[in-house]
């Protein structure tokens, strides 16, 4: 999970710590995701930071895949580190 | 500052761990075939802080048990004594691991538990020492950190700008690596060769390496960690898996995809970076 401002909160972000109006009421749940009709609320109801799950999944497999591209790019015509990136690059794609 | 300079700064540096007198003494009576489990059992519990940590340890991830283990003869019961004993080498330098690197721990574990993966396609006897060289192999990294802050910090500097593996980074920054600091600290613990010479020479696996065998299992697990970004290793490269390796261990490229199912299936509980 990553704390960061409101304005940086992206439609999708998943809530990772309950967010509270100032009277301690609670607006939005953990596990929640921010509609755009939510985000465009933020600001209005006083909240200037929030505590989002650290990426969506699908974000997180491009990130891992785009690593593993630079990781191997200097074995490209290794036909044994080939391979293995080529199963690693299978695995990798399962998490989305 | 040359390579017997470093080494001095290491082996004599104040912030490292030492191998208390316990832990050696625990090592050798797990070694006598007349101890008894009660006994190994007994002698670690009148040394709480060990306990803990090799509870913890125990408890980390290291063996992916799913109920906890609370107590110290339940762990010398499931284990064994070969596993407690290695258990015991490492309990010291988990907590420095965890916090030298972001990803170093997991990149540890994976590579510990790889290394199990492989010796049990291997069918090799000695699978907890190839596993706690397989946990250590990087603890050259962590000795570096603590014994030569500033080197540390031109390393990580020159892998960053330059975008090179650790070990290129250091060979070119220090000429030494981290291979060599790790064996370094361990000749001074007087641990055994072919739990160091492994953990000495992952990056520079060759068929004339004394216990070639072993070092070519470290050697192939941690590039495996690395290509299924199990954890980090500190830079963003992955160096490159010796051929001669896999002959000496009479592993096909089929026998790697085989090895590499099973970390996708069993490494599940560690964090993929």
């Amino acid at each position: 999970m990553r704390v960061i401002a409101v304005e940086q909160a992206q439609v999708g972000d998943r809530i990772a710590e309950p967010v509270h109006n100032e009277n301690g009421r609670v607006l939005l749940p953990v596990g929640s995701r921010l509609s755009a009709a939510v985000l465009s609320r933020l600001s209005g109801w006083g909240v200037s930071e929030i505590v989002v799950e650290s990426e969506r999944a699908s974000e997180r497999a491009h990130d891992l895949l785009d690593e593993l591209d630079h990781r191997f790019a200097e074995w490209e015509e290794d036909v044994l580190m080939m391979q293995i990136k080529q199963i690693a690059r299978d695995h990798l794609s399962r998490l989305v | 500052m040359d390579r017997e300079d470093i080494r001095s700064h290491i082996e004599n540096a104040g912030n490292l761990p030492t191998l208390p007198d316990v832990v050696l003494r625990i090592a050798d009576m797990a070694d006598r075939s007349e101890t008894t489990g009660r006994q190994l059992g007994l002698e670690i519990e009148r040394d709480q802080v060990l306990s803990a940590k090799v509870l913890k340890l125990v408890n980390s991830g290291f063996y992916g048990f799913s109920q906890p283990i609370a107590a110290i003869p339940h762990a010398v019961t499931l284990l064994g004594f070969d596993t407690i004993k290695s258990l015991v080498l490492s309990a010291n330098v988990l907590d420095l691991m965890k916090d030298a690197l972001p990803g170093l721990w997991e990149h540890s574990l994976a590579c510990a538990r790889t290394c199990g993966f492989i010796a049990d396609h291997l069918a090799m006897d000695d699978l907890e020492e190839i596993r706690t060289a397989g946990l250590l192999h990087d603890l050259g990294k962590v000795v570096l950190r603590q014994a030569m802050e500033d080197a540390f910090a031109r390393v990580q500097r020159r892998i960053k700008e330059e975008d090179l593996l650790f070990f290129e980074a250091e060979q070119r920054e220090l000429g030494a690596h981290h291979g060599e600091f790790a064996s370094w600290l361990l000749e001074k613990w007087s641990l055994p060769e072919r739990l160091v010479r492994p953990i000495a020479d992952h990056h520079t696996f060759t068929l004339e390496c004394p216990f070639a065998y072993y070092t070519a299992v470290v050697h192939l697990a941690d590039i495996l960690c690395r290509a299924e970004s199990f954890g980090r290793g500190g830079d963003r490269k992955i160096p490159r898996l010796d051929p001669q390796a896999l002959a000496l261990l009479e592993l096909t490229a089929d026998d790697v995809a085989v090895i590499m199912e099973r970390m996708n299936e069993e490494l599940r509980d560690i964090a993929r970076m």
